[in-house]
């Protein structure tokens, strides 16, 4: 049974232009020890998802679906008391930017101290802050923080991005969740650190058997550290199957013009030649497309994309396209 | 091909604070020497804090140099020239939200350098905005739009064109491409690549992306806690480096 | 508006400013204070013409008339009568024009003066820029009322020198808001951006400072306002404002603080005044912070 189950999420909301849907049937499925990519670019929607999974987008978002389940318990119909028991314990997440997720006028120990979980302290009241201490020395260790005397002691914005980053994955770690959500983890974060931070999920999910689900706009950190991938293009799921599959033969257009936007991806490009792109940009959610989204920068185009494709699964590999990238189907 | 550009010995310090009344300074870039010649492309790679913005923000006159000489064009820079500069060599922004004033239309945006430099009229300054919008890949109404209403990567085209506003020789890009989704960066590379060919110029790049360094510069330097740890032909460096710590920096980076 | 050559237009963009406009007019509180401010500023206008009587003039036989909805009082002293048998509806006009016109002109020579000086501050840097921000930061601690008693002492109790010593008092104010504005623009990007493109000190301000620190000095001129009609009430109830026969809202509380219990109307309508004016002020300041604040997206 699958941890996070996802099938048909729309989220929508009202403008001034009239009902606008950002997320248009998603579908997505997390298994248990497993870590999930998805990737799309700014507009896609994913942050979006993200937050539609932990309960907080505010009320001007309309979250609909056919199917919302965390390990078989629907989502959509917990009460705001049940859903907020949920987050935290079982479902983590880590955002984009982790110094300004700290409070900058209070020190990393303070607030660590604050937001440890004391429900498995069975020591007594006196000496309940050396349990703390060993809690967050222990937590830190594991995230691969040597010098926690000086990290602990020092305010965020006296800490590099990278540093902060593991605070918080520190955090949330220490109330053992099953599924962690990462929101874009690295983007701001020098790339020597961003090394250190996919090696640490990977080292979670092996040995805590945490899920992970992994939302990045870049292929490339996708494509060592994962093994499912869900590509997104402005709202919908475009392509959806294991990462080796995916990246050896991409059945949508939009993968095969992300793939070959990273130039070490074809061997055989020229110095200073053109990379294959798409033309055009990302619709604003004003203008969205009917039908399939892709439709006006599809080179593969054809008046039949104007209805929205559904999924099609080939050997494990979904994708949802009216012309795919593959000579035949065997169905 | 002639030389464009050579800096020689070029260093800067910061204050760092005092000592006994006396201040005191640390050196963030060590002596760099270099040269670009017309058309070509040099990258400038390193970890963060390796002095790589410095060094972009003193070529095109952010900052000023501690010492060392800049030649363009076979006149020195001086440092507070910034009219006879900015014809020559210019830089586009890492960041194009904050580097785009946001209570200013795209089109008095653009105009501004040719309003502070040249003393063309109100008509002709009109007809170059837009003809470099139409070379950026935008239309011409969008010379009306604010900034918060277009994309990140038309907001990022809108500072190619801002550099492009003076038909300068040089351009320098300070990671301008690392904060763009994959889709629109390779689409700016291949805006610059093509006007690379189109209008002859150089381009200095500073990025931590080795693939499209990779992709798209003939010369590479490599710089480490300011100093050139190496400098040579981008195949070479890339293939054959030289010092073990290109070799751990490239490793780092992603190679 | 933006026009573009094509015929068919199918988005018209406000600038900015327009847009603020939009945004406040939605606020139905601050919309309210508007229309009282605009009241009062037509009746500050229009206040010799419109009141009844002289204020100075006195009626010997009227003296403490109630106000004309109560049974002893009458029709022609609308708001009812003082203990010098003062029309206190023609007293409250005239008043206006003392509290109210005079704070609106006080302000705005301060904000003038005050901004001014707080863009050289704020545009120069290194030792000046050190000094000057001392300098503010000691001129803040100049409290309004010393100031006046000590000028009112020296040169005489006049309406102008109350409003010189009021105006003082808020130039700090404005220099301070307009000098930290002013340097926490020239850390952005895009004044980098200008200077890179050739432009001298004063284009850079002109052209990209000033349309962004507009906002903060506009919500900065609502608040002097408010400060300086309290400031003047305040040197009228002390005595030390503008003299006699010049009518004044504090001067009038002053004097009706002893007949608070037999004729409470002399204290309630001058006090309603000052307050409604102050409310107006700070409701216009409330809305456009938060017309600001929600931007122009």
């Amino acid at each position: 049974m699958p941890l996070l189950d996802i099938r048909n999420l729309s989220i929508e909301f009202d403008s001034p232009h009239g009902r606008i849907r950002a997320v248009d049937r998603v579908n997505l499925s997390i298994n248990p020890g497993e870590i999930l990519g998805l990737v799309g670019e700014s507009g896609s929607g994913k942050s979006l998802v993200a937050k539609a999974i932990m309960g907080i987008l505010n009320d001007r978002w309309t979250v609909s679906a056919d199917r919302l389940r965390y390990n078989g318990v629907d989502l959509l119909s917990l009460s705001g008391k049940e859903r907020r028991k949920l987050m935290g314990r079982e479902i983590a997440m880590v955002f984009q930017e982790p110094s300004s997720s700290l409070d900058p006028n209070d020190t990393v120990g303070h607030q660590f101290h604050e937001s440890l979980p004391m429900d498995e302290c069975d020591v007594s009241f006196f000496k309940r802050r050396k349990w703390r201490d060993e809690q967050i020395k222990s937590l830190l260790h594991k995230v691969g923080i040597r010098d926690h005397k000086r990290v602990l002691k020092s305010y965020p914005h006296e800490l590099s991005e990278g540093i902060c980053q593991k605070v918080m994955i520190a955090m949330t770690i220490a109330y053992k969740p099953r599924l962690l959500i990462a929101d874009e983890p690295t983007t701001v974060i020098e790339a020597g650190a961003q090394d250190q931070i996919f090696k640490l999920f990977k080292k979670l999910n092996q040995l805590n058997e945490v899920s992970i689900l992994l939302i990045t706009h870049d292929l490339e950190h996708v494509a060592n550290w994962t093994e499912t991938i869900t590509v997104m293009y402005c709202g919908q799921t475009v392509e959806a199957g294991y990462t080796k599959d995916i990246f050896k033969q991409p059945f949508h257009p939009y993968t095969m013009a992300l793939l070959q936007s990273m130039p070490h991806f074809d061997e055989l490009l020229n110095h200073k030649s053109q990379l294959t792109s798409l033309s055009g940009c990302v619709p604003s959610l004003q203008h969205l497309p009917i039908g399939c989204r892709l439709g006006p920068r599809c080179p593969r185009a054809h008046r039949r994309c104007v209805e929205t494709p559904s999924m099609e699964k080939v050997r494990g590999h979904y994708f949802s396209c009216h012309f795919p990238l593959i000579e035949h189907i065997e169905s | 091909m002639s030389t464009l550009l050579e800096v020689n010995n070029l260093t800067k310090s910061f204050r760092v604070g005092h000592r006994w009344l006396i201040p005191q300074y640390q050196r963030v870039l060590g002596p760099v020497s270099f040269s670009l010649e017309e058309q070509q492309t040099l990258s400038i790679v390193g970890n963060s804090g390796s002095g790589k913005t410095t060094l972009a923000r003193i070529l095109v006159g952010a900052e000023q140099r501690t010492s060392g000489k800049i030649i363009l064009e076979g006149e020195q820079l001086e440092v507070k020239k910034h009219v006879q500069r900015c014809c020559a060599i210019r830089m586009i922004f890492q960041d194009a939200n904050t580097s785009l004033n946001p209570r200013m239309r795209i089109g008095n945006l653009l105009e501004e350098p040719l309003k502070f430099t040249t003393d063309m009229p109100a008509k002709e300054r009109e007809q170059e905005v837009y003809s470099k919008l139409r070379q950026v890949g935008l239309l011409p109404e969008h010379a009306h739009f604010y900034p918060h209403m277009i994309s990140g990567g038309q907001k990022q085209r809108i500072a190619v064109a801002r550099a492009l506003m003076l038909n300068p020789h040089i351009i320098v890009a300070d990671e301008a491409l690392s904060v763009l989704d994959m889709s629109v960066r390779s689409q700016i590379i291949n805006l610059l690549l093509r006007l690379q060919k189109e209008m002859g110029l150089s381009y200095i790049f500073v990025s931590h992306n080795i693939n499209i360094v990779r992709h798209i510069s003939d010369k590479v330097m490599v710089l480490d806690q300011g100093k050139v740890i190496e400098l040579g032909e981008a195949d070479q460096v890339f293939n054959a480096p030289k010092h073990d710590q290109t070799k751990k920096l490239l490793y780092t980076l992603g190679h | 508006m933006a026009r573009t050559n094509s015929i068919y237009q199918e988005e018209v963009i406000p600038t900015p400013l327009r847009h603020i406009w939009l945004n406040f007019i939605s606020y139905p509180m601050a919309m309210l204070g508007l229309w009282v401010f605009v009241a009062f500023l037509v009746i500050t206008i229009i206040a010799p013409f419109a009141a009844p009587y002289s204020p100075e003039l006195q009626h010997p036989n009227a003296l403490l008339y109630p106000p004309s909805w109560h049974d002893d009082g009458q029709v022609s002293f609308f708001l009812g009568t003082d203990d010098l048998g003062r029309d206190i509806l023609s007293n409250l006009l005239h008043g206006a024009r003392t509290t109210f016109g005079s704070s609106l002109i006080v302000t705005i020579f301060a904000a003038f003066i005050g901004i001014f000086l707080g863009i050289l501050s704020g545009m120069s840097r290194g030792l000046k820029s050190s000094i000057l921000n001392h300098i503010l930061d000691a001129t803040l601690a100049i409290p309004s009322l010393l100031l006046a008693i000590v000028l009112v002492a020296i040169s005489g109790q006049t309406l102008t020198n109350v409003m010189i010593a009021v105006g003082i008092a808020l130039v700090p104010q404005f220099m301070r808001a307009t000098h930290t504005a002013v340097h926490h623009e020239l850390t952005r990007e895009y004044v980098v951006a200008a200077k890179l493109d050739g432009a001298n000190q004063f284009q850079i301000f002109y052209n990209v400072i000033l349309p962004n620190i507009l906002n903060a000095l506009i919500v900065q001129f609502t608040l002097a306002i408010s400060i300086a009609i309290i400031d003047i009430a305040t040197l009228g109830f002390l005595r030390i404002g503008a003299p006699a026969p010049t009518s004044e809202w504090g001067t009038m509380l002053a004097d009706g603080v002893d007949l608070i219990f037999i004729a409470p109307w002399n204290v309630t309508f001058p006090g309603m005044a000052i307050f409604a004016s102050v409310l107006a002020v700070n409701l216009i300041g409330y809305g456009l912070q938060r017309a600001v604040k929600e931007g122009f997206g």
